[in-house]
């Protein structure tokens, strides 16, 4: 009699057992086993360049290609990310205040205001290429999916193509074609307060 | 012997598992930052359900979502979430009840929610419908990220709100059936 409640027991606690938290979540993991993806499938060409599967910091050492490196990555990422964000309301800030100054230069030349014109612009462009490097060269995100018509960050990059060469152009023609200079500064102010406005967190 | 064997094997055969059925299945999350909401989706969704058919009960309960799986249709927004949620060290976020109560078509579920690493106990009171092998639970919950220690993003500076609400649709089918 004994050994029959001991196999009923037995039976019984088979039974709730088979049903156990750690069975039921292990039979879900098994169903649906996970590729672990440590890379986004598509990255911007500066990125791949360092942080690829065969970038520049995979092949020196600098940073191996793992979860603990990735975690880390990330971290960086973030602040560099945050970085990017202060930097470009500092650098909307100097640009309105250049277009300001310029357009009073362009009215009523004075050396001081040159002057002062030129400096903020230096700081302006010295910001400006400080946050496009934090973005440019941050570490890649986890994913990067790709969806169908303009988004939100869609806009962002393509703006951001726009004021960049802008930018480039702006500083080109500072000594050599005023005019150059002054529209392609508008259209780096325009395109990089756009940007900063379409975007969405 | 032979009749105690009979009612083990009677416990044991009352209660079958339930799988969540993929294409019926869905959790969604809305979130809030002061200048816009969004909303991000999962519908892969993982799911166990121990019923007892005969009379229309649930023992147990366990639903598994992976972090990367919430698509809010913003691919930035996704890699920031899964940043913020770590999700290479805690990909997972795991639900488990074993204290579920049905009445009419009213059920409530008292568990453990599994995120971030840290697990609390969660409440949800949902619908239930019950079809043939078949069986349908709605409803959501409401959760504080920074209680499961997710450190909130910020845009502009500004923190998201420190709320996530949770809807779920969620469809269980007897696969034996």
């Amino acid at each position: 009699m004994n050994g029959n409640l001991f196999l009923l027991f037995l039976l019984v606690f088979v039974h709730h057992s088979f049903w156990a938290q750690e069975d039921l979540f292990a039979e879900l993991e098994s169903e649906a086993p996970q590729e672990e993806l440590l890379l986004p499938s598509r990255m911007v060409f500066t990125q791949k360049f360092l942080w690829g599967e065969k970038g520049l910091f995979r092949k020196t050492g600098i940073s191996p290609l793992n979860i603990e490196q990735r975690e880390k990555e990330l971290k960086l990422r973030r602040s560099m990310l945050k970085w990017h964000q202060i930097i470009g309301y500092l650098t909307l800030a100097g640009m309105v205040t250049q277009g300001f100054l310029g357009g009073k230069l362009y009215n009523n030349w004075e050396r001081g205001l040159y002057r002062t014109h030129k400096t903020v612009g230096n700081i302006t462009t010295l910001s400006y290429f400080t946050g496009a490097g934090l973005s440019l060269f941050s570490p890649p995100p986890l994913t990067n999916k790709k969806y169908k018509g303009l988004n939100s960050i869609k806009a962002h990059k393509y703006l951001a193509s726009i004021h960049f060469s802008a930018m480039v152009a702006t500083g080109i023609y500072k000594n050599r074609n005023k005019k150059i200079h002054k529209y392609s500064a508008y259209t780096a102010v325009g395109s990089f307060a756009a940007a900063v406005l379409v975007f969405k967190f | 012997m032979f009749f105690l064997s009979f009612l083990s094997v009677g416990l044991v055969a009352q209660s079958t598992s339930w799988k969540t059925a993929k294409e019926s299945s869905v959790i969604s999350y809305s979130a809030a930052h002061i200048l816009h909401p969004w909303k991000g989706i999962n519908k892969n969704i993982l799911g166990i359900a121990v019923v007892d058919s005969s009379n229309e009960s649930i023992e147990k309960m366990a639903i598994l979502v992976y972090v990367k799986d919430f698509d809010s249709n913003n691919s930035n927004r996704d890699a920031h979430a899964l940043e913020v949620v770590e999700a290479l060290q805690f990909p997972q976020v795991k639900f488990f009840s074993e204290k579920i109560s049905i009445n009419n078509e009213q059920v409530n579920l008292e568990g453990t929610l599994d995120f971030h690493g840290e697990k609390a106990p969660l409440e949800i009171v949902g619908k239930a419908n019950w079809f043939e092998n078949k069986l349908k639970l709605s409803g959501n919950f409401v959760i504080q990220p920074t209680k499961f220690k997710v450190e909130l993003p910020t845009f502009m500076m500004i923190p998201i709100n420190d709320k996530l609400e949770f809807d779920f649709e969620l469809t269980f089918e007897d696969e034996k059936k």
